[in-house]
């Protein structure tokens, strides 16, 4: 079980890079949908070395599918058929960091993540691969970094808290579910009113062609 | 015995590969509603040109002339020394490991930039730049490819590394060996040009490859592209026998008739990858020139992942 943990891992990990390494806005929802069901077959097979916990955990992967994979994608996409008239051409167009320089900035967290953990937790926890949600994180947080794109950065906080569903899961034993279940609830609630609050300040505060109307910064 | 075998395989080689390139661009006009050329047009296209005399510009050295049968030469070498038809070392395989051929393939390569550079033409020099900046950084990445599959056999033996591989399944279905074919194919597909990075046209923003024979004609021109069909060939037929599909490529027991089998086994393993080929090359738009080196990166993360999965999953 711990190897198809560390596959999954791992696959979410090869995803965030595949992030950084997009420039559409479009396809870098996808990729974030394709994380989400991969952190909910994560969850149902957390639920099945977990016995006690199985429904529980099985309720979670359902709202994981239904929040995280299909609706948060659906509402960003949405929102940005509504701002822009041609979505599938909306992209990051100014990245502070070339993207090569930060795919290999992001492999040098990975390496630091290795190593801070083999340093620290891994004396305690005992759990080998225990890295790879911690690399995941600090690559969602190089994510944001990197893109100035609003849509982008919020891909990247929802991937963050994909990262600390998959640590508190695996190498913590799992939070309790009403946390687990309020936070997903919480990132529905982000997004909608971030979609909104994209959707007024273009409506009302900016004008058209000012060309910063995509970053969440005032 | 195993002279014989060396032999079958150097004219295998030589002459499947153009086989294998006319079927690709076949299976390509096909995809696009096109009848295509035939499957022989690359043999038709060898013939012409070995009929025709080569021009040589007047500035040029012997380094231009010659070196087109040195890069043959060498590929030759190669198609001996790597497992194509057989898992168990022909006469000359102790001659170099991976890392060797490695050595034999950028040997060839530089051959290749210098008797461009010789040429003195604009295009062929435009080519060996950027064939140059992509080579450098494909380079070790190939390195790091073959440095996991060591630590994986213990090994540089590509023979002992297809052994392992087709007998430990841990291994196989390991993320490490997942890793390293997937850094493997995209290096594949830098160093066999297809799509996305580089586009079979002759359209100046695009060439790499293309550009450095832009001065050859007639025979001279016949070796150069023999040769390139020769390289894609065999780094097609390593990466299936090595790292892909391992199995069933002959053992040292199996006999004469199954290596002959295995030879329609191996054209049709490469009619599956060339079919991938072909629907990328027709589905995926190429990338501007800089950002080749974005695809190069990725490719690094995934080869340097293997090795970061093997010593946590250790």
């Amino acid at each position: 079980m711990d190897q198809i943990f560390e596959i999954l891992g791992f696959l979410l990990i090869v995803l965030t890079l595949f992030m950084q390494w997009e420039v559409y806005v479009k396809s870098t929802i996808v990729l974030f949908a394709i994380s989400s069901f991969i952190v909910a077959i994560f969850l149902v097979l957390l639920g099945l070395r977990n016995p006690q916990e199985e429904y529980l955990l099985f309720v979670l992967a359902g709202l994981t599918v239904v929040v995280r994979g299909i609706t948060i994608p659906v509402i960003i996409n949405k929102a940005l058929h509504r701002l822009h008239e041609k979505p599938w051409r909306v992209r990051e167009d100014k990245p502070i960091m070339g993207i090569g320089g930060s795919i290999l900035v992001s492999l040098g967290l990975i390496m630091l993540s290795y190593f801070l953990y083999q340093g620290s937790l891994y004396g305690i926890l005992k759990v080998k691969s225990g890295s790879v949600p911690i690399a995941l994180f600090l690559q969602a947080s190089l994510l944001i970094i990197t893109h100035k794109h609003a849509y982008i950065q919020m891909i990247g906080f929802l991937v963050m808290e994909n990262a600390v569903v998959m640590l508190s899961g695996w190498v913590f034993g799992g939070l309790p579910f009403i946390v687990e279940a309020g936070v997903i609830l919480d990132l529905l609630g982000l997004v909608v009113v971030s979609s909104l609050i994209m959707r007024v300040r273009e409506n009302t505060i900016l004008h058209e062609g000012d060309n910063y109307n995509t970053e969440l910064r005032g | 015995m195993l002279y014989l075998y060396s032999f079958i395989e150097i004219l295998y080689v030589a002459l499947a590969a153009p086989l294998v390139i006319g079927v690709q661009r076949a299976i390509e006009e096909r995809i696009e509603s096109k009848q295509g050329p035939s499957v022989f047009q690359p043999y038709y296209d060898l013939a012409k040109l070995f009929r025709k005399e080569s021009l040589v510009p007047l500035v040029s050295s012997p380094v231009f002339r010659f070196g087109p049968y040195f890069v043959l030469m060498l590929y030759a070498f190669l198609a001996m020394i790597l497992p194509i038809i057989t898992a168990f070392p022909l006469a000359y395989a102790p001659a170099a490991d991976f890392i060797g051929g490695g050595l034999f393939f950028g040997a060839a390569a530089a051959i290749k930039k210098f008797s461009a550079i010789d040429s003195r033409s604009n295009y062929a020099h435009l080519g060996t730049s950027r064939a140059a900046s992509i080579g450098a950084l494909a380079e070790p990445i190939t390195v790091l490819i073959f440095i996991m599959l060591g630590v994986l056999s213990n090994t540089n033996n590509p023979f002992v590394i297809n052994n392992v591989l087709r007998s430990s399944p841990q291994w196989y279905f390991s993320l490490v060996h997942g890793f390293v074919s997937a850094a493997f194919f995209m290096v594949l597909l830098i160093e066999t040009g297809q799509l996305p990075i580089e586009s079979h046209t002759n359209g100046e923003l695009g060439m790499i490859d293309q550009a450095m024979p832009f001065e050859y004609s007639g025979q001279d021109l016949a070796v150069y592209k023999w040769a390139s069909y020769m390289k894609v060939f065999i780094l097609m037929s390593v990466f299936l026998n090595v790292y892909m599909i391992p199995f069933g490529v002959p053992l040292a027991h199996s006999g004469f008739l199954s290596i002959i089998v295995y030879m329609g086994i191996h054209l049709l393993k490469l009619l599956g990858l060339i079919i991938v080929f072909a629907l990328i090359n027709t589905t995926v738009s190429k990338f501007r020139l800089y950002k080749n080196f974005d695809f190069l990166a990725v490719a690094f993360a995934l080869a340097f992942l293997a090795s970061l999965a093997y010593y946590i999953m250790q």
